[in-house]
C-alpha cells in the first residue's frame, strides 16, 4: 500500500515540498526585511518598537502578510491534493474494483492509504511548525501591532493546532471523496467544506476552549488589564453583564433591552448624575460593559485544545469513512 | 459435487430499475461456466455481486458454502475478479504493478502471472499506460490470473484481444482448471469463444436467468428440425424457435422429437444456435416479456 500510494502522489508529493521550501524561503526573506527595516527606521529615528511606523516597516509587513496567507492556505492545499483524491480519484477511475478485489480487506487498504500520506504529512508539517514558530515569533515581536501568537492571525498559523487541523483536513478531504459524488464535485466541496472547518473552529470554537478573562471597560478596566500583563491578550469580544450584587427588580429591562434603550444617545442625559454617557445609563440599569480576553499565557493551553478538536474530529471522519467504505456498493 | 457458487433469487436494483433479478443458479466446484446475454442482460452485475463489489437488493449469494463477505480476508483470497473496465493503475510499470500484486495477495502466483505476459512479448518495464488497450487488459489478466485464486469471477475476459490472444486466454484458464482445479465463471458475447472451454452455461436475458444448464445437455436435448410446413403438432417438444421460409419450416426444439418421417431432417446445432433461439425468444413469442421467459436449469448438479 505505501508503496502504490507512494507511486501514485509522487508528483504532488514533491510539488507540495517545494511549495513548503518556498514558504520556508519567504520566511528567511521576510524576516531580513524586517531587520533592514528595523535599521532603516532606526536612522530616520522612527522605534517601530514603539508604535510609530516608518514607510520601510509597513513595506516588511505587508509582504510578511501575504507570507501568513500562503502558510494558512497550506493545510487546505494538503487536504485538497492529498485528501479530497485518496478514494475519490480512485471510484472515478474504477480502480478500487481492483484494489477491494484484492487480498486485503478494504478496512486494511483504507488505513494503508491513509496512513501513507497521514504520516509523512504530519512529519513535514511538525517540521514546518517549527519554521513557522520561529518566524511569527520574530516577525510578530518587530511588528508594533502584532501583539503575540496569542492573536487569531498567529493562532492560525502557528503551534501544534495547524499540524493536527492539516490531518483534519486530509481526513475530511478522503471523507468528503468518498460520500460526495454524484450531483457535487468532491474537490469544490472540499474547498467550502475545509473554508467553513477554518473559519468557524479558530473564530467560534477556539476561544472557549479555555475560560475567557472578563474585564469591565466602563472605567477603562480593559486598558488596565492590558497594561498589567507583560504580553497584549487576545480580545476576543465586548459584551455586557449585569453588575455583581445588582439588585434586579420586577420592572427592571433585561439586559438586551437596557442595551438597546441605552444605545440611544438621546437617553443618556436622564442618567448624567450616574455616569459618563452610555455608561451612566448601563450603571443604572446594572449593566456594565464587558470586554473578554484571552491571555498570552494561554497560548499554549489553547493550541493543545484545539488540536485535540482537530484530532477527535479526524478519528471521526476516519471512522466514518471505514464504514462508508465497508459498504460501498458498485 | 461441491458447489463453488450459488444464489437464490438474487437481486440488485439500480434506484428504480432491476440489474439483476430473481437469479437462482448454481455453478459446480471445477466447472467453466459461460455467462451469456444480451447488453444490460445483468451479466456484470451479477459477476459484481458475486465478487462482493455489489450488495444483494434481494436474496443470498454464496462462495464456496460462505456468504459473500466483501471485508473477509477469507473471502478476498478464494476470488479473482476481472472488471469488465479493465481498470488498472495507469502509471505503474507492468513489473510493479505485479508486484503490487504479490503485495497484497497472499496466495500470489509470479509464474502464473508473468509466464502469460512474457509469451505476449509484453515489456515489463513500460509503463501501462503506454501499452495498447489490449495490452493494458492483458496485464489485467495477469494481475486476476497471478492471485491463484478457487473461484474466477472475468467479465468479458475476452474483449480487446487479438484472435492469438484470445486463444492464449482460453488456454491458460483451461491449464488453470486442469492443474488447480479453479471454477471459472466468465461472460462474452460470442458464444463460439465459450463453446470450446464451458461445461456450464448461463443465459441472461432482461435481468433474469433464462437458462442455467450443462452445455453437454443443452447439446444433447436441442435438436434443429425441418420440414414442410404443414401445420404438424409438437406438443411432446418445447418449441424455442420457428421459421417459416416458402413451404419449408426449421425449428430449435427441447426434447426427443423421435421419428418424424422420410421429409423430416433432423441437425444437431452448435451451441450458438441454441443461444441465440433462446434469446430471441422473449421478443419474438407472445411479447409479454420476462415474466413470461422459462427458466430451464435442467442439468443442474444435484
Amino acid at each position: 500500500m505505501t508503496w502504490i500510494t507512494w507511486r501514485r502522489y509522487r508528483v504532488r508529493m514533491i510539488a507540495m515540498a517545494l511549495y513548503v521550501v518556498a514558504l520556508v524561503a519567504l520566511m528567511i526573506l521576510t524576516q531580513h526585511a524586517f531587520q533592514n527595516a528595523a535599521v532603516i527606521c532606526a536612522r530616520v529615528h522612527v522605534d517601530i518598537n514603539q508604535g510609530f511606523r516608518c514607510d520601510a516597516a509597513a513595506g516588511a509587513e505587508s509582504k510578511a502578510s501575504y507570507v501568513q496567507t500562503a502558510i494558512a492556505l497550506l493545510p487546505l492545499f494538503i487536504g485538497l491534493v492529498f485528501g479530497t483524491p485518496m478514494v475519490a480519484s480512485e471510484l472515478d477511475r474504477k480502480t478500487n474494483r481492483l484494489a477491494w478485489t484484492q487480498g486485503i480487506t478494504r478496512t486494511r487498504w483504507l488505513l494503508g492509504t491513509w496512513l501513507t500520506l497521514a504520516v509523512p504529512t504530519v512529519v513535514v508539517m511538525s517540521l514546518f511548525a517549527l519554521v513557522v514558530q520561529w518566524w511569527a515569533t520574530h516577525v510578530v515581536s518587530s511588528i508594533s501591532s502584532g501583539g503575540g501568537l496569542i492573536q487569531p492571525a498567529q493562532m492560525l498559523i502557528t503551534g501544534v493546532a495547524p499540524i493536527a487541523l492539516t490531518l483534519l483536513l486530509l481526513t475530511f478531504g478522503m471523507f468528503i471523496g468518498i460520500v460526495v459524488r454524484r450531483f457535487f464535485s468532491p474537490y469544490a466541496t472540499s474547498v467550502v467544506a475545509f473554508l467553513v472547518v477554518m473559519g468557524i473552529i479558530p473564530t467560534e470554537v477556539l476561544p472557549s476552549l479555555a475560560p475567557k478573562v472578563i474585564v469591565p471597560t466602563s472605567s477603562y478596566g480593559s486598558i488596565e488589564f492590558s497594561n498589567s500583563l507583560r504580553a497584549r491578550p487576545w480580545f476576543i469580544r465586548s459584551s455586557y453583564r449585569r453588575i455583581p450584587g445588582f439588585h434586579v427588580g420586577h420592572h427592571a429591562l433585561t439586559v438586551n433591552a437596557a442595551v438597546r434603550y441605552c444605545s440611544n444617545v438621546v437617553n443618556w442625559a436622564r442618567y448624567s448624575s450616574i455616569g459618563k454617557g452610555l455608561y451612566g445609563c448601563l450603571a443604572a440599569h446594572g449593566l456594565q460593559s464587558i470586554g473578554l480576553y484571552q491571555p498570552a499565557n494561554r497560548y499554549w493551553l489553547l493550541q493543545w485544545r484545539e488540536a485535540g478538536v482537530y484530532l477527535t474530529l479526524t478519528a471521526v471522519l476516519l471512522g466514518l469513512s471505514i464504514w462508508a467504505i465497508r459498504r460501498w456498493s458498485t | 459435487m461441491t458447489v463453488a457458487l450459488e444464489t437464490v433469487g438474487l437481486g440488485r436494483r439500480y434506484m428504480i430499475n432491476w440489474g439483476l433479478r430473481n437469479c437462482t443458479l448454481r455453478v459446480p466446484e471445477g466447472s467453466v461456466a459461460g455467462l451469456v446475454g444480451p447488453n444490460g442482460a445483468g451479466k456484470s452485475t451479477l459477476i459484481r455481486l458475486a465478487a462482493g463489489l455489489s450488495r444483494p437488493s434481494e436474496g443470498t449469494v454464496t462462495v464456496f458454502d460462505h456468504s459473500v463477505d466483501p471485508n473477509s480476508a477469507a473471502f478476498l483470497a478464494r476470488v479473482g475478479y476481472l472488471d469488465e473496465l479493465r481498470p488498472i493503475y495507469k502509471q505503474l510499470r507492468v513489473e510493479e504493478i505485479l508486484k503490487w500484486g504479490e503485495k497484497l495477495n497472499g496466495s500470489w502466483d509470479t509464474a502464473s502471472a508473468t509466464r502469460w505476459l512474457h509469451d505476449l512479448g509484453i515489456p515489463f518495464d513500460w509503463k501501462i499506460g503506454l501499452l495498447s488497450s489490449g495490452q493494458q487488459a492483458q496485464v489485467a489478466l495477469a494481475v486476476c490470473m497471478g492471485k491463484s485464486s478457487d473461484l474466477l469471477l472475468l467479465d468479458e475476459p475476452m474483449a480487446n484481444l487479438d484472435p492469438l490472444a484470445r486463444q492464449g486466454v482460453t488456454q491458460m484458464l483451461l491449464d488453470s482448471v486442469a492443474e488447480r482445479g479453479t471454477t471459472v465463471l466468465l461472460s462474452s458475447h460470442i458464444v463460439s469463444e465459450l463453446e470450446p472451454i464451458c461445461d456450464y452455461l448461463i443465459i441472461l436475458s432482461k435481468s433474469r436467468v433464462q437458462v442455467s444448464a450443462t452445455t453437454d445437455y443443452l447439446l444433447t436435448s436441442h435438436h434443429v428440425l425441418v420440414g414442410p410446413h404443414d401445420n404438424r403438432s409438437f406438443d411432446s417438444l418445447n418449441v424455442i424457435s420457428s421459421k417459416v421460409a416458402g413451404r419449408q419450416v426449421t425449428m430449435l426444439v427441447e426434447g426427443d422429437p423421435g421419428l418424424l418421417g422420410p421429409d423430416w431432417q433432423v441437425i444437431a446445432p452448435d451451441l450458438e444456435e441454441i443461444v441465440l433461439a433462446y434469446l430471441a425468444r422473449p421478443s419474438a413469442g407472445n411479447g409479454a416479456g420476462s415474466e413470461t421467459i422459462t427458466e430451464a436449469r435442467k442439468g443442474e448438479p444435484s
